[in-house]
């Protein structure tokens, strides 16, 4: 309780105050009485009142917010950090300042983010950001950010970083919801970048769509990798381990409040209080795609608290009643990433990341059919190549490693129907990771329906860009085909739903449908089922042989068989870990069922593909391979795949090219050869022989099969500049850049075949493009002010040069073939260094040796006399 | 913290409310990185010449935190007043908190160059008052006269306007305006060092 006097000082204030200001004097002399103390401080007190002006007006917050404001900023231009030169502030952030700076010695801009002392009083606090920038240094990967380098001067800690021009995803989607197929190549680009950084252990925990950029050409990067705060109460701890970059783009601020941006990212985890772990980054990338996708935020509430209950107890409005049209898969995706329960969502991004794969590479290859723009991006094929390795090699063609042949016949139709196209199964279940079953499925029947010789099934690239079509009529009426088979999958528990459909594309008229309920066990029967139903369904009439051929399967074990089809998933995909993961589950399967052929060859071809690829030593890769394609012959004697197999070995490996011819005229036309990339190797053998026509011809009958197949059209296209057509080889390159904007391959064949034909100027520009395209950065810069062929072949020396040095580092990681470097440094016309790799990689029979006469890529130094030497030792005919 | 908020019961919360107001370190640890994020988004758009309509929020986000942490659905059956009393408290400890560690960082740390760059200086502002001393006369002035001090609190940390400051501390209006008045003028000369404590 105030003391006595207190009270009466408080009611001498008060009244003195109603008091008119002249009559104040006299009241206070009369209500003090003989008090001259009390009047005194009385007194004080009003005139405090008097000065105080706005004091303690407006809230704590804010007053304290304009002490930090007045305290100025850190730096000014010109002031230096470390190597860096302070250029200009972009942004204030929540903990620092954001400046545009420059690294002397390299002479590139970089983005600098600051600590300032003033905020961080505490080193302790100091050392865990530059730990935390550290720990975000070593992640490497184009959908991040790169962080260069981490240092402190003159009491300032700082971090340095690539510097991205672009808008934030933030102002992206408030420009409205983005077209499906951005924002599922945003989605996968993000997600491959989370999954690279979920394998060495760092975690986002802040990811959000101010932490996105877009860059010009399409790619998507996080931003502030590992300099998220831990949890709120470590970072209570730790309050400077964020310097919000996003603050270099104030205008999103004035959107709402960030922190209500930042909470409305949270898993239900971090939420509720506890850890975040990699599969918070899951659940944040899974509500930046509904946003992406829908424009609205899937927990948007007006307060806080009311969003984080949202996001702890609440489903998102399911997808499909806001957008129409948004493929099943990636809506089943999106919602395994929202779950709930971290354990319900991917148990690796990794998954993740490659289901995001499938989906786009479906959507991305689907016909022309949307009207929105796309910004798609390159595929992780296509950033593979700004190694330019010739895309015959690269291309899938390693993936069975299989022969076709060029003299195949095709038969005359002689039934009602005579041409098919499996559409990819859909997904039924509510589990995106049982997409491999619908997929495995739909391959399977188009291998199982291939084997008919009477029936043209079309190719597995070729429908997949039909994933999730809803109009299965017009697929077909696309394909060209007689009759399309669609049908969903879905596996609960033991319990197995297939339900199919045959549909006449001309009429629409269902041939036959059936749906089967089994145990899963029973898969393989159903398949088969399936298979010499459509038979009927197409009213092909089947010898006995072909009965039995359609029934055929490596395998009655249905444990075996899923995973060869998980297996055959991975081997889709293009990166090194996916065929690591591929041959894992393919050994496993053979624990399971040693007798089973296919899964023999399926780790026989990722032998070859690592081979080709140029990730293994070619001994021990194609050692391997043939191992098992031995195994794969001896239990299957006459095996056509593996016979092609060994095949393509003779030649990539042994450089027997004699022997490859024969067994190739030998292989004949089996069916199972016409589809896919199974033709790729035959081409390599011609385009290396330099016998282009034929390679052509091949190509483009490999096309009427498989249309859709990209490679196989950059291959052609790569054939009609070999055999000097370059007019044809210009439209070719000119189409497939057309329908992919954003494939650097094209633009690299248009640049070489244009400055064949004189065009230096259209050269320069395509050479630009594909610079950029790839990611290279300074041969983009370099070539937008060049003129000259000279320029143009600086710039290729200049990418060359900085090519070799990544490659550099990268092989103190692992292995890098001496071919890769072999071919860069006859690019950057290092004569010397480029012959010792040569003799390095003529040592180990690397298998792009084949290429010598025809690879571009060793016109610097084709004159010397020790290349036609090595000709010679390699053998090309 | 673990039980499911709606299980708990009033004495449940009454308590919890009791700890927090005594300082639990979880409920601080929840608090400050927010108030910390927006404290500096605030201070940069000072800088740049913006006065966003934002002060609030902060405010009130706390007050969210707050009862998310306490568990919501319980929450809105207690008494509202109380409530705001704590979340009041805790902007408080936070804020006193953060000036007090810059105050040090000034005193301790290398002498950096703080130097306004040129073209946005900050706008002219009446002087602040240091919340590290703030605090301080504040707990001088809880000695004579707790509520007074609590009107304080609630207005100026917990940014509550005079009727919520009135249903919270269940006095009339008239009484937070008489005490409002009189804190200002009584911690105004105290932070300006030209008077006496009354006694």
């Amino acid at each position: 309780m105030p003391t006595e006097r207190w009270q009466r000082l408080e009611r001498l204030f008060v009244e003195a105050r109603e008091q008119p200001a002249e009559a104040r004097d006299e009241f206070l002399r009369r209500a003090c009485g003989p008090d001259p103390t009390l009047e005194h401080e009385a007194r004080s007190l009003l005139e405090a009142a008097d000065r105080s002006g706005r004091f303690l007006d407006g809230p704590a917050l804010e007053a304290l917010a304009r002490q930090v404001a007045a305290e100025g900023l850190s730096l000014r231009p010109g002031d230096r950090l470390g190597p860096y030169e302070v250029q200009a502030l972009l942004g204030v952030g929540g903990m620092g300042e954001v400046y545009r700076g420059r690294d002397t010695r390299l002479g590139r801009d970089v983005a600098l983010k600051v600590i300032s002392p003033g905020l961080v009083g505490d080193p302790s606090l100091r050392r865990r950001f530059e730990l935390e920038a550290r720990a975000a240094s070593v992640l490497n990967h184009p959908s991040i950010v790169t962080v260069y380098d981490v240092g402190e001067s003159g009491g300032v800690s700082w971090i340095a970083m690539e510097w991205v021009e672009g808008r934030t995803l933030r102002q992206v989607i408030s420009d409205g919801p983005l077209p499906l197929r951005d924002a599922a190549s945003i989605t996968r680009q993000i997600a491959e970048g989370l999954a690279a950084a979920h394998a060495k252990g760092v975690v986002h925990r802040d990811l959000k769509p101010e932490n996105v950029m877009l860059v010009a050409d399409g790619r998507s990067k996080i931003l502030d990798f590992g300099l998220a705060r831990q949890t709120l109460g470590e970072a209570l701890r730790g309050p400077i381990s964020q310097v919000d970059t996003a603050a270099a783009h104030p205008s999103d601020q004035t959107r709402e409040g960030t922190i209500l941006g930042t909470i409305g990212y949270m898993s239900p985890e971090q939420a509720s209080g506890r850890p975040a772990d990699f599969r918070s980054d899951q659940f944040a990338l899974g509500l930046i795609a509904y946003e992406m996708l829908t424009g609205r935020r899937a927990f948007a509430r007006p307060t806080a608290v009311e969003t984080l209950s949202a996001i702890i107890r609440e489903e998102p409005i399911p997808l499909s009643s806001l957008r129409p049209g948004i493929p099943e898969p990636l809506q089943r995706l999106i919602a395994t990433c929202l779950a709930k329960r971290p354990e319900d969502r991917f148990a690796s991004t990794r998954e993740l990341a490659a289901a995001l794969e499938s989906l786009v590479t479906a959507a991305s290859a689907a016909p022309v059919a949307s009207p929105e723009t796309p910004i798609a991006p390159p595929s992780e094929a296509a950033r593979r190549l700004r190694f330019r390795r010739p895309v015959l090699v690269l291309g899938a063609g390693f993936a069975l490693a299989l022969a076709g042949a060029a003299w195949m016949r095709f038969h005359a139709p002689r039934s009602a129907v005579d041409s098919l196209a499996v559409l990819p199964f859909e997904n039924a279940s509510k589990d995106p990771q049982a997409e491999y079953l619908g997929d495995g499925l739909t391959e399977s029947l188009i291998d199982q329906m291939s084997r008919l010789p009477s029936l043209k099934v079309m190719a597995r690239a070729t429908v997949f860009r039909f994933k999730g079509t809803a109009d299965p009529q017009e697929a077909g009426r696309r394909l060209g085909v007689g009759a399309v088979l669609t049908g969903s999958v879905s596996r609960h528990g033991d319990q197995l739903s297939i339900s199919a459909e045959l549909v006449e594309v001309p009429t629409g008229v269902r041939l036959w449908g059936e749906k089967y309920d089994r145990p899963f066990a029973d898969l393989l029967r159903v398949q088969d089922s399936i298979a010499s139903e459509i038979s009927d369904g197409l009213r092909l009439r089947l010898s006995g042989q072909e009965k039995h051929t359609l029934g055929q399967h490596g395998t009655q074990d249905a444990e075996a068989y899923e995973l060869f089809l998980k297996a055959r998933f991975f081997l889709t995909r293009e990166t090194e870990e996916d065929d690591l993961e591929a041959r894992r589950l393919f050994l496993k399967a053979l624990e399971k069922d040693p007798a089973f052929v296919e899964a023999r060859l399926g780790v026989a071809a990722t032998y070859a593909r690592s081979a080709g690829n140029g990730y293994a030593r070619p001994a021990e890769a194609w050692t391997r391979a043939e191992e098992e394609l031995r195994k794969a012959l001896d239990l299957d004697p006459g095996n056509v795949l593996a016979r092609a197999g060994l095949a393509a070995r003779r030649f990539l490996f042994d450089w027997d090219w004699e022997g490859a011819e024969r067994e190739f005229r030998e292989l004949g036309a089996d069916p199972r050869l016409l589809a896919g990339n199974q033709f790729h190797p035959i081409a390599v053998f011609f385009w290396a022989r330099g016998r282009p026509e034929e390679a052509v011809a091949l190509m483009e009958r490999a096309l009427r099969v498989d249309p859709g197949n990209l490679e196989s059209r950059i291959m052609l296209a790569d054939f009609l500049a070999q055999a000097g057509r370059l007019e044809e080889a210009i439209d070719s390159y000119r189409a497939i850049a057309a329908a992919e904007p954003s494939d650097p391959r094209p633009q690299f064949g248009l640049a070489e075949v244009l400055k064949r034909r004189g065009d230096v100027t259209g050269a320069i520009e395509a050479l630009r493009k594909a610079y950029e395209l790839s990611g290279e950065e300074r041969g983009a810069k370099a070539l937008a002010t060049a003129r000259t062929e000279k320029d143009y072949e600086d710039a290729e020396v200049e990418v060359a040069r900085a090519r070799l040095g990544a490659l550099e580092a990268l092989a103190k990681e692992r292995y890098v073939s001496p071919l890769d470097f072999a071919r860069l440094h006859a690019r950057a016309g290092e004569r010397e260094k480029a012959f010792a790799s040569l003799e390095a990689a003529f040592a180990e029979r690397a298998p792009l040796l084949i290429g010598l006469k025809a690879d571009r890529a060793w016109d610097r130094i084709r004159d010397d006399a020790r290349f036609a030497t090595l000709v010679r030792r390699v053998g090309i005919p | 913290m673990e039980a499911p908020p709606d299980r708990r019961d009033k004495g449940e919360v009454t308590d919890l409310l009791r700890a927090w107001s005594e300082g639990s370190p979880e409920a601080f640890d929840r608090v400050m990185p927010l108030v910390y994020d927006e404290l500096h988004r605030m201070a940069a758009r000072y800088l740049a010449g913006e006065r966003a309509n934002v002060s609030l929020q902060a405010t009130a986000l706390v007050n969210e935190v707050c009862l998310r942490l306490l568990g919501w659905e319980a929450v809105r059956w207690q008494n509202r007043g109380h409530f705001f009393g704590v979340s009041a408290r805790m902007m408080r400890r936070v804020l006193v908190d953060i000036a007090r560690r810059r105050r040090a960082a000034r005193r301790g740390g290398p002498a950096a160059a703080r130097v306004p760059l040129d073209g946005i200086d900050p706008p002219a502002v009446q002087p602040d008052p240091d919340l590290a001393a703030l605090d301080d006369a504040l707990v001088a002035l809880e000695a004579e006269d707790a509520r007074k001090a609590r009107v304080v609190e609630l207005r100026f940390f917990g940014g509550l306007s005079v009727e919520e400051t009135a249903e919270a501390l269940q006095v009339s209006l008239r009484t937070v305006h008489n005490d409002w008045a009189f804190a200002r003028a009584w911690l105004y000369r105290a932070l300006a060092g030209t008077a006496p404590h009354a006694d």
